[in-house]
């Protein structure tokens, strides 16, 4: 009896031949290593993608603030990789949890709130290393000395800006972080050109720029 | 006794473990990429909430505006904002629709000074079922707390919200922390005022919204905002003339002394300012190499001529241009003259202006000539300073000073002249020690009328206009404002020294052998008001 239960068994998990487990091995591995590829390359594009996401948003994020500043601004300057300006001392911070607006006067011909020399605003870039010892850029946004950070780990800020407008009233900026991911071997220029953000702004008040000096 | 199958069975369990990590993995994928998906797509639709919730904050102060220009046209302010939908006061919430704030019922601090405000108008309009509205409040303010003079020109303030909703899913912020602190989204509460957002008839929860909120001041200017402006055209093609400016309330553009507030600053070109700006709503200018220290624009035509303009060609000016009329009594008759005033003056003559109100003076004619003189005379002074006085002619005919005669403006005397002919100002001109604003002449409007009094039209249909003449003498010394749409502007003279403070509408300005015009900028703060423009913008985004 034992015997016969052997021999059924034996029949029914017959092995199979060389040249199947090979040509088997060689299916698998081929399947395998390419879920492998495919799963790098998907994760590699969901990674570009979501970088490409979150570095947009953050490049409309610097351009809202930029553009909200210049709106309000009545004094305009751009440096090396730097935008400052200066906007009405419009807060009465005197009560840190009810923030009220001051009264607008009159000085010199011009409407002044608080301080007649306005609020410093200054958009600029800090290097750093990060967690790989990668050379990356912190975007940020300083008001009255306060510096409060934007963007986190960049790699390019660079403000383009013309202000080239007759009445001067009319301020472009651009900004640009380069993606990590490239599909193809285009050229650092191109590859800011097709990634640039561009705003422009008309600045609502009389500039007084001597007033940066 | 059966065959033992265990090959087979492990083939199948194996199977299905593998589909469900399959499928926990591609579950785990999918959620991923959805809430990641999802949380850009919110911050994408947030931003442009919080984007699109500034066009209805700007057309409401444009809205505002709009409304505050009816001063322009119309002079009783109880006619401005009349709209039935504009209310006075800050918006309220009227629980009891008493119109008016009771204890207890809520408001929009829109000035956000921490306090209802009552004096000024408020209107909300909203657009696509509420799913974007505008809440616009418009004041006067104090010109004295605004550091100006209790009699000059109020200034307003407008505060405008504009405000877009979200949809009701979106309970939470997309993006950073950063973006938080930019666009401030009201989810529950408005972070403006604290009230509870409300909950529309068939939701569970608060709409949110994305709001942004302006502040403009809007400045009365005065119709002399410019040096020149020809509403035909602009000819400066003599002598090489100057046009530039100064301030005569700022030491550092003019000899103003601040110890001494009362007496206006005077030109010195050492402090020469770059506002001399000249207009045409014409298409022509010619500047003929005259020295113009400002702008130069005209209406879709060409400055010629502008190697010396030191400013800005434009080509796209239009201003609108004022009626002038005779001033008249509040009851529309025509005004009767003060007490003691001379019915012409044909003679050396002397007036006393008046304090507080305005002496009243109509004449048939100016005539001087020789050494006659027209004094207006001031007040005493008191504890060293001389008050203001005023004074009002209304000259029916024409005005005319040749030889030495000359009109004599007393300090502190703030002289108005409506003229109604022609006027040729010669002989020692006009004699103002004060400011070029204490010394206004009008030309009123020469409209043809046939004999029922009725103005007559081209076969075009437009007012056919007597175009009448205002000849000036800058080597006769002239300080003063003139407002004449319908006349020729003559700026004559002669001599190398000719100096003209002043600023000039008309219809064709010339300047003819004058060397300089200086436009005095305090000139666009006072007399009369011309336009309302907005002098500074603000958003807060607290």
């Amino acid at each position: 009896m034992n015997r016969l239960i052997l021999a059924h068994w034996r029949s029914t998990t017959s092995g199979m031949t060389l040249v199947e487990t090979l040509v088997a091995s060689t299916i698998v591995s081929l399947a395998i290593g390419s879920m492998y590829v495919g799963s790098m390359a998907l994760q590699k594009s969901f990674r570009a993608a979501q970088h490409y996401s979150s570095t947009h948003a953050a490049q409309l994020r610097v351009l809202d603030y930029v553009s909200l500043d210049l709106r309000r601004a009545f004094a305009v300057k751009q440096s090396n990789k730097e935008i400052t300006m200066l906007i009405p001392d419009y807060y009465d911070r005197t009560n840190p949890s009810n923030i009220k607006a001051r009264h607008p006067r009159v000085e010199k011909g011009r409407i002044v709130y608080g301080n007649a020399n306005g609020v410093k605003v200054r958009y600029y870039i800090a290097a750093r290393n990060d967690h790989t010892g990668r050379a990356v850029n912190d975007l940020f946004r300083e008001e009255a000395g306060v510096s409060r950070l934007l963007v986190s780990g960049i790699q390019e800020f660079e403000p383009g800006y013309e202000d080239n407008d007759p009445r001067r009233q009319i301020v472009k900026t651009s900004i640009t972080f380069p993606p990590i991911f490239r599909a193809f071997a285009v050229t650092d220029a191109a590859t800011k050109n097709a990634t640039a953000t561009h705003a422009a702004t008309m600045v609502r008040n009389k500039r007084e720029d001597a007033a940066l000096n | 006794m059966q065959p033992i199958h265990r090959p087979r069975q492990t083939q199948e369990g194996s199977a299905i473990a593998l589909a469900l990590i399959t499928t926990a993995i591609l579950t785990i994928l999918g959620t991923t990429s959805f809430v990641v998906i999802q949380n850009r797509f919110k911050l994408a639709h947030q931003t442009a909430a919080w984007q699109e919730a500034l066009l209805p904050a700007e057309a409401g102060i444009d809205l505002a505006v709009h409304e505050i220009r009816k001063n322009l046209y119309v002079k009783d302010l109880t006619t401005v904002f009349a709209s039935p939908e504009w209310t006075r006061g800050e918006p309220i919430a009227d629980s009891d629709n008493d119109g008016q704030r009771d204890a207890g019922e809520s408001y929009t601090d829109l000035n956000t000074n921490g306090e209802y405000d009552s004096g000024g108008y408020s209107k909300t309009v909203s657009f696509g079922s509420r799913e974007a509205s505008m809440t616009v409040y418009a004041e006067q303010l104090n010109p004295v707390t605004m550091g100006k003079r209790a009699e000059d020109e109020p200034y307003w303030r407008v505060s405008s919200i504009g405000t877009v909703k979200l949809p009701p899913a979106a309970s939470s912020v997309g993006g950073e922390g950063f973006d938080v602190k930019l666009r401030k989204l009201d989810f529950r509460v408005d972070h403006r005022t604290g009230i509870p957002l409300p909950v529309l008839a068939g939701q569970n929860r608060p709409v949110p919204q994305a709001t942004r909120r302006i502040e403009a001041i809007v400045k009365p200017v005065s119709v002399f905002r410019l040096a020149l402006f020809g509403t035909e055209s602009i000819n400066a093609n003599n002598h090489n003339p100057v046009v530039d400016s100064y301030d005569s309330r700022d030491p550092n553009k003019s000899s103003y002394n601040p110890s001494t507030p009362w007496i206006p600053g005077t030109y010195l070109a050492a402090k020469r300012q770059q506002n001399g700006d000249i207009a045409t709503n014409g298409s022509v200018i010619d500047a003929g190499g005259a020295h113009i220290y400002g702008d130069a624009a005209t209406n879709g035509g060409s400055v010629l001529n502008a190697d010396n303009v030191t400013g800005v060609i434009t080509d796209d000016f239009y201003q609108e241009v004022l009626p002038v009329s005779t001033p008249k009594a509040p009851d529309g008759s025509d005004l009767s003259p003060s007490a003691g005033t001379p019915s012409t003056i044909r003679g050396t003559t002397v007036i006393d202006a008046t304090a507080n109100t305005v002496k009243n003076v109509v004449v048939d004619r100016i005539s001087l000539s020789g050494g006659n003189t027209l004094t207006l005379q001031g007040a005493a002074p008191v504890n060293g300073v001389v008050p203001p006085t005023y004074v009002q002619i209304i000259v029916k005919g024409d005005v005319s000073l040749s030889g030495q005669a000359k009109i004599i403006i007393g300090t502190n005397v703030y002289v108005r002249v409506f003229i109604e002919g022609n006027a040729d100002i010669s002989g020692n001109g006009v004699s103002n020690t004060n400011s070029p604003l204490n010394f206004q002449m009008y030309g009123v409007d020469n409209y043809r009328r046939n004999a029922a009094g009725e103005i007559v039209k081209d076969a075009s249909g437009n007012a056919i206009i007597d175009y009448g003449t205002i000849k000036i003498a800058g080597n006769g010394g002239f300080a003063g404002a003139v407002y004449a749409p319908h006349y020729d502007i003559e700026m004559k003279g002669g001599g190398s020294t000719d100096n003209v403070f002043a600023s000039f509408v008309g219809h064709r300005i010339s300047m003819n052998g004058v060397t300089s015009v200086h436009y005095d900028e305090a000139l666009a703060d006072g007399a009369l008001v011309g336009e309302y423009k907005v002098v500074s913008w603000f958003e807060d985004n607290e």
